[in-house]
């Protein structure tokens, strides 16, 4: 059992990606909001992030760079959500900082495999 | 005996060369008679001068004289001299005269001609001091002849002018008309960015909206149906695997809208890089056996063990699964072919299928957009029209090609080549 941080400011995404991840046994811990997730990233040390990109107040790119900055968050695996259409934002989350990628719309039958790569 | 005048050559050769220099530094026709006026007496020391213009028919339209104190033009225009003008007039030669006008003075009429028109007489008198000898009448026939090629050239030059002021106020209207139409071009333009702008952000936040909750969809249909949630039994699995297929088909459709909005907007950004061709082949293929196993159909897969191209990875996979997918949706029996080869610097790759083929007539429409082959005697196919488009629009950011034959009935064979070293696009 791996505690997760998901943050995700959609409900449906939120309530679908939780499902999975207890599902597979996980602890999960839910931030609505970028600042939110810099906060718990570095508070509750989880071992690993779930970040959308499109978030409410700073954005998924910005919370990863101020949770890099930090000493609790320096080498936490932080996995972004991306959208398919969205051409760069895959670079752009690299240049962020982030460890790995997971297209959206997630596919509940390889999720947690993809995620347990990072674990 | 009358004692023959002296003629004094230097003093009319002197007065003949002022007045060639004077009227060649005449611009206008306006003051061309009162000048000429000045030019006769002043040069000439003619008694009495006058100007009259003339009309083509003959008509003298206008008078300009220089006469001596105590001379009228009554005195001048008797019926008498009239007459003689007219002669002139009609015959175009000098003609001389003695007047009365109260003193007696020796007259010549000279006709002034502009190419060969008399369009003015000269009337110039002497008392009977200075004679006009036929020496003298010599010098005013030159000088007539001067006023007449003088007339003509400030008549041509004020035609030209005029040409050059009419053309320079057709160009001018030209030039504002251009102007404004520029600027309408101008604004219509801004116009239409903006409309471009606004359907490009309305396109990406729409089709984000619309793709948010299918995430959700797609993603708790398979939860349920891999029976995470319970045991649910085979109707259940049938109705929620066509809930599934749907949302994935709706899915795609917002993708491919997504793609093609945003290549024709030119802001696709290309992730080039070198990958192994022959893997994203096989992995192609492989997604697609169990749709291929659920009709009977054969796949068969010709290429080298590793093939290392230098490209954008995720675009060139989407133009093989729309090509073996079109392949698949298309064929009821027999095999789809998947070959990849290598053409000098170039690799071709094909998919060949023994499908219900493509008629003459559909072929050309094949790479437009919303263009779905005719199946007859077959359901609908399900699909958005826009497939082969997009791999026309990708493979031509990609500097490929794309190319479909075809034989109605027996299947059809799509190849498309791509550079093995993506080094840019011209134009």
């Amino acid at each position: 059992m791996k505690r997760i941080l998901v943050v995700e400011d959609n409900e449906a995404n939120m309530y679908l990606i939780g499902f999975i991840l207890r599902e597979s046994k996980h602890q999960v811990m839910e931030a609505r909001t970028g600042e939110e997730g810099v906060e718990l990233s570095i508070k509750e040390k989880p071992d690993l992030v779930i970040m959308d990109l499109q978030l409410p107040g700073i954005d998924g790119l910005e919370a990863i760079r101020r949770i890099r900055k930090s000493e609790a968050g320096e080498k936490l695996p932080i996995i972004t959500l991306t959208s398919y259409a969205m051409v760069g934002d895959r670079e752009k989350a690299f240049s962020a900082g982030c460890t790995g990628y997971i297209e959206k719309p997630i596919n509940p039958d390889t999720f947690i495999s993809e995620i347990e790569k990072y674990l | 005996m009358l004692k023959k005048p002296l003629f004094n050559q230097q003093k009319y050769l002197d007065a003949f060369i002022k007045t060639a220099q004077y009227v060649a530094s005449l611009t206008t026709q306006q003051d061309v008679w009162s000048e000429m006026l000045k030019v006769m007496t002043h040069f000439f020391g003619s008694d009495l001068v006058a100007f009259g213009e003339c009309r083509a028919d003959g008509e003298i339209i206008g008078h300009h004289w220089a006469l001596p104190e105590g001379v009228s033009c009554e005195n001048i225009f008797t019926a008498e001299i009239k007459e003689i003008i007219n002669e002139v007039l009609e015959g175009g030669f000098l003609a001389t005269h003695q007047i009365y006008a109260p003193e007696e003075y020796s007259i010549a009429i000279l006709p002034i001609k502009q190419e060969n028109q008399t369009t003015a007489v000269m009337l110039v008198g002497n008392r009977m001091s200075e004679p006009l000898v036929k020496e003298l009448l010599n010098v005013y026939l030159a000088v007539a002849g001067l006023i007449g090629a003088t007339t003509a050239r400030l008549v041509s030059e004020a035609e030209l002018r005029r040409h050059h002021n009419h053309l320079e106020k057709l160009v001018r209207e030209r030039t504002s008309e251009l102007e404004g139409k520029t600027v309408e071009l101008e604004e219509a333009n801004i116009r239409l960015q903006e409309a471009d702008r606004l359907k490009s952000i309305f396109l990406a936040s729409i089709g984000h909206e619309l793709r948010t909750p299918l995430n959700s969809i797609i993603g708790f249909t398979g939860i349920i149906l891999q029976g995470i949630s319970g045991e649910i039994n085979e109707e259940q699995k049938k109705q929620l695997t066509t809930v599934k297929n749907s949302a994935s088909h709706l899915l795609s459709l917002i993708n491919d809208l997504l793609d093609i909005s945003k290549i024709e907007a030119g802001e696709v950004e290309l992730g080039i890089e070198e990958f192994d061709l022959s893997a994203l082949v096989e992995e192609v293929k492989n997604s697609f056996r169990v749709a291929a196993e659920e009709k009977s159909l054969k796949m068969s897969l010709e290429m080298l063990k590793r093939l290392t191209i230098k490209s954008d990875e995720r675009r060139t996979k989407q133009v093989l699964v729309n090509l073996v997918g079109n392949a698949v949706k298309f064929t009821d029996r027999g095999k789809i072919e998947i070959k990849v080869a290598k053409k000098e610097e170039k690799v071709e790759l094909s998919v060949r299928d023994t499908g219900i083929g493509i008629r003459k007539e559909e072929m050309e429409r094949l790479f437009q957009a919303f263009t779905q082959i005719s199946s007859q005697g077959r359901p609908k196919q399900e699909g958005t029209g826009l497939g082969l488009y997009l791999s026309k629009k990708i493979l031509d950011l990609l500097g490929g090609e794309i190319k479909a034959e075809s034989e109605f009935g027996k299947g059809s064979v799509f190849t498309f080549t791509l550079p093995l070293k993506y080094e840019g696009v011209k134009g």
